[in-house]
């Protein structure tokens, strides 16, 4: 065997080598970081859409309202969420596929950046990507992000390697990657700029270039979200963003034409220096422009620019540590980076112990299994759920349960309060052992508050205006039986206004004192959240407390109705939502010392 | 390359120019009818009196808006789906924003005429953009597209495999120079 032969083994061999690694670290690390999911409203609300798809048969291309108003997410989220589902796949299966998507990410970000520049770089850049997955995805929350990793990697990589190749062919896989993440997030239209100015830069064709990548962007984008992309572009049409928006690609079309023969002759340094500009730039002045205008945005948002912009940092940092004058510092350099980087990364895996008050899928399907065994529909489950965070259990039951029999299961079941993880000791009531999660303690009580009589009223908070109630009984609407739709079920709801925060929002329930019980024990729960609830008049029943309160014993003997009260304002509560729904509450017996004591730690 | 630019500088320039003509106020004659009708119809019915009746009404996709004239003053009111969006897939109603001050002692007249609106659109598809381009497009572009199940994932499996495919055809060749 001749040595360029062996060299060029020796080279085949390393790089295998390297790509092994990264991809197994990459496995290794999201594995390790990722515990049961937890499930959010989104979350819920979109495995609900899918389950429209997988078990009734209506499968729509269009996801779910975009945090920016009149925008739609694409329907390829929901699709494949769907395909798992209808052979039977439960949440840690799509969770499994979630994490499969992100290894492969990483490993094909190696394998892109490995044709243009050396293994360490390559290696490096996904290891920055991987890290910014973890970071900036809420890795442990299941959402359309989730799925956005391989297609944006593909994306990027795909216009590298068309402005070092020119080869039409990278220029169409990476618009039809472009296509297939706005199916998954709409945030992935970021990299359309891009595409079209490089294909007029670059392409040796432009003439064939632009409409076939037009093409492969559209046979993409359309079968999984073609009515997601009407509304977008209607929305568009009669926005004021509109003609902004069409000047800006004809401005654009014009710059790349006549900068073409520049580009073409510059170094293909420099070449990839634009191209880096071009895919970071956008969505970094997009976020800022939001930013300013007060939208809601996160860097999670920028998603389609962070593979390129990994890959920009990884080669600063081998440039500013490695190169050939530092050699001597380089190698240190890189391995103080290195630990920097896994310390980073066991500080992001801390987000966890943030989200662990949220349910987790394997908790929902084991309460839905034995709610739906005990005769609760998901009506009766809105009414009478007890315990810390009920809404957000509701919306995750709402995914488990399943569609509403005919004819109706009553709704006038006990009420049940659902505790994770029970106090020490012999309390009375049943647990539940959801896998991989503490148990759980299920207790079924006739309660003194019945909400299904009760009444809200919202009284409007602006200085200087009436400041009347507007009332409204809560009444129980069934869920429909013909026609039900598993969408109905997200962000549920027991009442609606149409008053705008900021507002006081005021329950009035009636008491009607049930069992064997002499007194009650009433707690308001969910303390940490802003703007609280708390029981502001007791009328016509007798109790023992000082009003404002969390809780307060109501005794036996009397019959009235109880107030809760709780200020909605955005402004002075950041991050509260307006969940229309009844205060999370819970009842206990006055004696029950360990049990209003883990309550209170919630 | 010069001619490609011209071409799309064209094509845009057109487009641009119908963007602006779709965000003008101007409704075509036949959407303006259909919305005119509406608007008698609701004052016929709502019998406010000669001093109050609607004046002009635009629809987005968000709310329907309403002129109403009102003992000789103008007032501006927003009509929106109180729900959220899988609401607005399910049922449509509408509601009056309002500033509860200024039209004291006017609720109940104006709960009766947000009915009237109600059932005047109960045939409205959900999703309304913006009228006038509304009116232009043919009417399969306005419904909600439903896929079948079968179609619907075949169609995202495709999307998968084509893309790797691709992608895996795009690496290979260049691995093979």
């Amino acid at each position: 065997m001749t040595a360029a032969p062996s060299a060029a083994l020796a080279k085949r061999t390393q790089w295998w080598l390297v790509l092994a690694t990264v991809t197994l670290l990459s496995l290794a690390w999201l594995l390790l970081v990722s515990g049961p999911p937890d499930l959010i409203a989104d979350t819920a609300r979109d495995l609900l859409m899918a389950r429209d798809c997988s078990e009734l048969g209506h499968c729509l291309t269009v996801g779910a309202k975009t945090s920016l108003d009149g925008f739609y997410q694409g329907g390829a989220w929901l699709q494949s969420i769907a395909l798992l589902q209808s052979i039977s796949a439960g949440i840690r299966t799509i969770q499994a596929a979630v994490i499969a998507l992100e290894v492969l990410s990483c490993a094909f970000l190696y394998v892109f950046l490995s044709r243009w520049t050396s293994s360490f770089v390559s290696a490096l850049a996904a290891l920055i990507w991987l890290s910014a997955l973890c970071y900036l995805g809420d890795h442990s929350l299941l959402w359309n992000h989730s799925g956005v990793a391989l297609p944006v990697v593909l994306a990027d990589g795909a216009l590298l390697l068309f402005v070092t190749t020119r080869r039409t062919l990278a220029l169409c896989v990476a618009a039809f990657w472009t296509g297939l993440g706005m199916g998954f997030h709409v945030e992935c239209a970021v990299l359309v700029p891009a595409e079209v100015a490089f294909a007029v830069l670059a392409a040796r064709r432009p003439r064939v270039a632009t409409p076939a990548m037009l093409l492969a962007f559209l046979l993409a984008l359309l079968p999984t979200s073609l009515e997601a992309t009407r509304a977008n572009l209607l929305f568009l049409a009669g926005s004021r963003a509109g003609v902004p928006l069409l000047v800006g690609v004809a401005v654009l079309v014009v710059v790349a034409a006549a900068g073409r023969s520049r580009f073409l002759k510059a170094r293909g340094g420099t070449q990839l220096a634009w191209l880096a500009a071009a895919i970071i730039v956008p969505p970094a002045a997009g976020l800022l422009w939001l930013e300013l205008r007060g939208h809601l945005v996160a860097l999670r948002y920028a998603y389609a620019a962070l593979p390129a912009a990994a890959a920009v940092a990884a080669v600063v940092l081998d440039r500013g540590f490695c190169s050939p004058s530092r050699r001597a510092i380089g190698p240190g350099a890189a391995g103080l980076f290195a630990g920097a980087l896994v310390s980073w990364l066991l500080w992001t895996s801390g987000s966890r112990a943030v989200l662990s008050r949220l349910w987790t899928g394997s908790e929902g399907k084991t309460i839905a299994a034995r709610l739906d065994a005990s005769g609760y529909s998901y009506d009766a489950v809105r009414w009478h759920l007890q315990g810390p965070r009920a809404w957000e259990l509701i919306t995750v039951l709402a995914a488990y349960l399943p569609p509403p029999h005919s004819p109706q299961l009553p709704l006038d079941k006990p009420d049940l309060l659902i505790l994770r993880p029970p106090p020490a000791g012999s309390e009375p009531g049943s647990s539940l052992h959801p896998p991989g999660r503490p148990p759980l303690l299920v207790r079924s009580i006739r309660p003194w508050l019945d909400f299904t009589r009760g009444q809200v009223c919202i009284l409007p908070a602006r200085a200087g205006r009436d400041t009347e109630p507007r009332c409204t009984k809560l009444a129980t609407r069934p869920e429909k039986t013909a026609g039900f739709r598993f969408r109905s079920r997200s962000y549920p709801r027991l009442f609606d206004t149409t008053t705008k925060p900021p507002y006081i929002e005021r329950f009035e329930i009636p008491v009607h004192p049930a069992g064997s019980d002499a007194r009650r024990f009433i707690h308001v729960l969910d303390a940490r959240e802003r703007c609280r609830w708390l029981i502001t008049g007791v009328h016509g029943a007798r109790y023992h407390g000082r009003l404002p309160a969390r809780d307060l014993v109501l005794e036996r003997g009397g019959s009235g109705d109880v107030t809760f009260t709780r200020r909605v304002d955005p402004v002075a509560c950041p991050g509260q939502l307006e969940r229309y729904t009844r205060p999370s509450i819970a009842e206990t017996h006055p004696d029950e010392v360990r049990l209003r004591r883990a309550l209170e730690a919630r | 390359m010069r001619r490609l630019a011209l071409l799309m500088c064209c094509v845009l320039a057109l487009l641009v120019v119908g963007a602006r003509t779709h965000g003008q106020p101007v409704l075509p004659a036949s959407a303006q009818s259909g919305f005119e009708q509406v608007m008698r119809a609701v004052n016929q019915q709502h019998r406010l009196g000669t001093a109050a009746r609607i004046t002009d009404m635009s629809i987005r996709p968000e709310e329907v808006r309403l002129e109403l004239e009102l003992e000789g003053k103008h007032h501006d009111l927003a009509l929106v789906h109180p729900g959220s969006w899988d609401r607005r897939l399910q049922s449509r109603y509408f509601a009056f924003v309002y500033d509860a001050h200024e039209w004291q002692g006017q609720r109940a007249e104006l709960d009766r005429l947000a009915g009237l609106l109600d059932q005047a659109f109960t045939s409205t598809p959900w999703f309304i953009p913006s009228t006038s381009l509304r009116d232009r497009l043919p009417r399969w572009t306005t419904q909600p597209i439903e896929l079948g199940r079968g179609l619907a994932l075949t169609l995202v499996c495709l999307s998968w495999v084509i893309g790797l495919a691709s992608t895996g055809l795009l690496l290979f060749r260049r691995s093979q120079r």
